[in-house]
């Protein structure tokens, strides 16, 4: 196994849990998220999603010192609540355990309970599974902590719920826009297509506008059915099956909306369920879609690509892939992932991939690169020193985008997604082409 | 004042001709206040990451390493090691039957496969806690391969960014001294806490050069072990960045008798000032002087005439500057003053008591000098004070974009070279393109009231 010949982690292809807790939790309403431990991971995981988004991301810490490692932080957690509450006077506090307090044993859930006593608003304790975690896990954690843990609703609001993955703000604002053809009321959770991507406010408001309504979140448990789009995820961290269990709330695990199969998956469970609404907007743009396939398939046919990044990016790409004629030769993801060959196999029709690795860091896809015959790479921003350094040509999506602007509202989902993405890789291969030609050409 | 302050931290915000007394600093960040400062690991991997012929590997779980992957604009000019994330990526595991074999065995493979110069062993807070013994596995793995391997105690929570400032010093000492200086000139320096951010430290270098004046070593930027290694050789230490090696230019002291100068290589004034000080410690050298001047003279005939041009158009408006370390400030200010502009806000993340009274007497009247401060403080002193332009690091970037003014980088990370002469233009270039950007015309604030236009 992984631990017998380890030598140590190259280039990580994750990040740790606590950043996937923030990330969800920036996509509630009125919410402020608390890092319970050390200053330096809140700041860092501020950067590293600011770099992404290029959007506020304040996110406090209950600043642990010395003292606080050794005696436990319960009081630093205390001041840390009564300190944003007086500053942020958030409807709802995330209160995420961090490596540091997780080893050295603080009950967050039990100090959160505390200080729900004294302090008017909602706290909630998530318990992200910080080692051998990452930053997806964690992501998933808190959106299932979430909903098991809100204050219930007594009435039902929506229809159905929506549990996305880490997905970009364009993708969220896409998929609300298409459920809302079929259905009047839903949630799609967590939703930071506005707080991550809003307009210029002119004064900073202390909690940016948008984000799933706590009152959708709490009425969670009485919509008639969920839908995911991690079908083999974790039953600890799976939103959709946890309230199927303990509520009945009968649970859809479809495959990402990546490419035409996927987003039909979606339209059809929706059109099925709404009582056969078909949407003729979405109709068209589908044959719009399969009209620009035709019209790049012998760019695309036969072509070999490298995927990589988490593990429902992956497997949504892959699967996007396999319906233009591309190998995803290599399909690798950061996060550890169990099921992930599963996975994978279970999104390809056409193309059968040479290599599927999960928990990998990109010296591991260095290695596995060497030798291989790669026409496209597609993933992340991290690998663009592979790309440079073997000059395959490299198409940037997922998360994160650090070294380009727009990273944050490239859409990847639904008909229009696919479309997107069907014309930055044929471009990216038709560039290469063309750069390599040695006369140049102007037409295709 | 301000409605966004807390309590407790009143006593970190003074505003010049309004308030007596001095200001508090030196304090660990309030719990709940989002602070913009990181750890204790992250002091150090700001001062070591340069080093680009060593291996750098972090003991702790994934994040830690992730978040600090390359992030720096530290260039080198051959190896490109420091570049590279190493980690152990501790899981459960580890942290209940300890990292230690872990460690051992990755750094025995690490190093080698990437055979670097010296290797640097980062302790993070879950290392504290857990107490791995990264000292006793650092000297095993080090009698075995024969280079140095060098703990860094950088746990987390064990203070302040300062403090991991001192604990990469007490790393870099530890090579400090075990070079051959047999070589070494007279007439030489090290030039300590510049990181080569975009080239800088080769810009100054080549002052000093044309000077007659050999450069020993940089710490850290385009760092190599061996030159580190000699630096003891050097008659004089030059300490830019007041927090970060001046720990080192003290022990160095102590231990070689080599003095040290404190100097800033941004603004111009501040940049020549560096040279005639040290040409001046040299006086007893003939010409060293003189050369100083021609250095001087040149670089600045080349450049006073852009200065004027951005004068002309920049004179009057407003800065806001909030950043690391607070000799980064003064400079600033004075930078700024050159083209007309105030600055109405100063602060920065780790200043210490002298920092802030030398911030008081460079600060115009009612500028709002502030330690440790947060995005909504740093928001209403901007609105408060009317700024046209915030300089700052990559999270202070959208509090200015939200509000609709301009933003300069003036961080770690940065590409541009700002120090020097030519730096001193790049950065006019950068606020002039920042501040008179036609985008702002669209922003909400220039319209009074946000409410009038939504
Ligand atoms: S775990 Fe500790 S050392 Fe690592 S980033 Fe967080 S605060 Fe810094």
């Amino acid at each position: 196994m992984i631990e017998d010949d380890y030598v140590s982690t190259t280039n990580p292809c994750k990040v740790c849990s606590p950043l996937g807790v923030s990330l969800a939790v920036k996509g509630i309403e009125g919410a402020m998220s608390i890092m319970h431990g050390s200053q330096g991971c809140a700041t860092y995981i501020r950067r590293y999603m600011i770099s992404h988004f290029k959007e506020p991301l304040d996110i406090a810490s209950s600043s642990f010192s010395e003292t606080s490692a050794i005696f436990g932080g319960k009081s630093n957690l205390k001041s840390a609540i009564l300190n944003v509450k007086q500053k942020y006077d958030p409807k709802l506090i995330a209160v995420s355990a961090t490596c540091l307090s997780e080893t050295i044993g603080d009950d967050v859930a039990a100090y959160c309970r505390e200080c729900n006593k004294e302090v008017d608003g909602e706290i909630l304790a998530i318990t992200p599974p910080p080692f051998g975690g990452a930053h997806l896990s964690g992501y998933y954690a808190a959106v299932t902590s979430l909903v098991k843990e809100k204050k219930r609703e007594k009435e039902k609001i929506q229809s159905l719920n929506i549990f996305p993955s880490i997905y970009s703000t364009a993708d969220l604002r896409y998929l609300k826009q298409l459920v809302a053809s079929y259905f009047d009321n839903f949630m799609v959770m967590p939703d930071y297509s506005e707080t991550l991507d809003g307009g210029i406010w002119g004064e900073y408001l202390p909690i940016a506008p948008g984000g799933t309504p706590l009152k959708k979140i709490g009425a969670s448990y009485l919509a008639d059915f969920s839908i995911g789009f991690s079908p083999f995820l974790e039953d600890g961290i799976n939103p959709g099956k946890t309230l199927e269990s303990e509520n009945g709330v009968e649970y859809f695990p479809l495959r990402p909306p990546i490419g035409v199969r996927g987003c039909d998956d979606l339209t059809q469970l929706l059109c099925k369920k709404s009582g056969n609404r078909t949407n003729q907007y979405y109709l068209k743009e589908r044959a719009r879609l399969i009209d620009a396939y035709a019209d790049s398939h012998k760019y695309t046919f036969g072509k070999r690509a490298v995927v990589y990044g988490d593990a429902d990016f992956v497997a949504g790409i892959a699967s996007f892939l396999d319906e233009v004629g591309i190998t995803p030769v290599i399909c690798a993801c950061g996060t550890p992932f169990k099921e992930f060959e599963k996975y994978i196999k279970s999104c390809l029709e056409f193309t059968a991939p040479e290599v599927i690795k999960a928990d990998v860091d990109f010296k591991t896809l260095d290695d596995l690169l060497e030798g291989v015959e790669i026409d496209l790479i597609i993933g992340n921003s991290k690998g663009y020193k592979i790309a440079r350094d073997r000059d395959i040509p490299f198409v940037r999506c997922g998360f994160p985008i650090h070294d380009r602007i727009g990273g944050p509202r490239f859409l990847h989902i639904g008909y229009k997604g696919a479309m997107n993405l069907l014309d930055h890789v044929t471009n990216t291969l038709l560039t290469a082409k063309q750069d390599a030609s040695p006369v140049g050409y102007a037409y295709q | 004042m301000s409605s966004s302050l807390l309590n407790e931290r009143k006593d970190q915000v003074w505003i010049k001709s309004e308030k007596e007394g001095t200001l508090t600093c030196d304090k660990e960040s309030l719990a709940g206040a989002v602070s913009q400062r990181a750890c204790v690991f992250c002091g150090s991997r700001v001062v070591l990451y340069p080093v680009a012929d060593a291996l750098h590997i972090v003991h702790g779980p994934i994040g830690c390493a992730s978040f600090t992957w390359d992030i720096r604009g530290s260039l080198s000019s051959g190896p490109e090691l420091h570049r590279l994330s190493f980690s152990t990526d501790l899981k459960e595991k580890d942290v209940v039957f300890g990292g230690e074999k872990k460690l051992e065995r990755a750094l025995l493979k690490l190093i080698e496969e990437h055979k670097p110069k010296a290797t640097f062993v980062f302790a993070t807070c879950i290392t504290g806690i857990i107490g791995d013994d990264i000292g006793a596995v650092c000297k095993k793995v080090g009698l075995k391969v024969g280079i140095p391997v060098i703990p860094v105690h950088s746990e987390g929570f064990k203070g302040t960014k300062k403090d991991g400032y001192k604990a990469a010093c007490d790393a870099l000492a530890k090579i400090v001294g075990t070079g051959d200086i047999s070589q070494v000139p007279k007439l030489s320096i090290n030039i300590l806490g510049e990181f080569n951010l975009a080239g800088e430290a080769w810009m100054i270098q080549k002052y000093y050069e044309q000077m007659g004046i050999e450069v020993v070593s940089i710490l850290t930027g385009d760092g190599r072990v061996e030159k580190i290694s000699k630096s003891h050789g050097a008659s004089l230490n030059v300490v830019q960045c007041s927090g970060s090696l001046s720990y080192l230019a003290k022990q160095m002291e102590e231990d070689y008798g080599i003095p040290y100068k404190r100097v800033s290589y941004f603004g111009i004034e501040d940049m020549s000032k560096a040279l005639y000080d040290v040409a001046d410690f040299f006086s007893d050298y003939p010409g060293v002087r003189e050369k100083a001047e021609s250095v001087v003279r040149d670089e600045l005939s080349r450049i006073i005439p852009e200065i004027e041009k951005y004068k002309r158009i920049l004179a009057g408006k407003r800065a806001a500057v909030y950043v690391g370390g607070a000799f980064k400030a003064f400079s600033l200010i004075k930078a700024l003053k050159l083209i007309g502009m105030s600055v109405v806000i100063a602060g920065s993340q780790t200043g210490n008591r002298e920092d802030y009274e030398q911030l008081k007497i460079l600060s115009d009247p009612g500028c709002i000098i502030v330690d440790d401060s947060n995005p909504l403080e740093l928001s209403d002193f901007v609105i408060a004070k009317r700024a046209d332009l915030f300089i700052g690091g990559v999270k202070e970037r959208p509090i200015a974009f939200k509000l609709g003014i301009g933003f300069c980088d003036h961080n770690h990370e940065r590409k541009i070279a700002l120090a020097g002469y030519k730096g001193m233009i790049n950065f006019f270039k950068e606020v002039h393109d920042s501040v008179m950007s036609p985008v702002w015309n669209f922003s909400p604030r220039k319209f009074g009231q946000l409410g009038e236009i939504l």
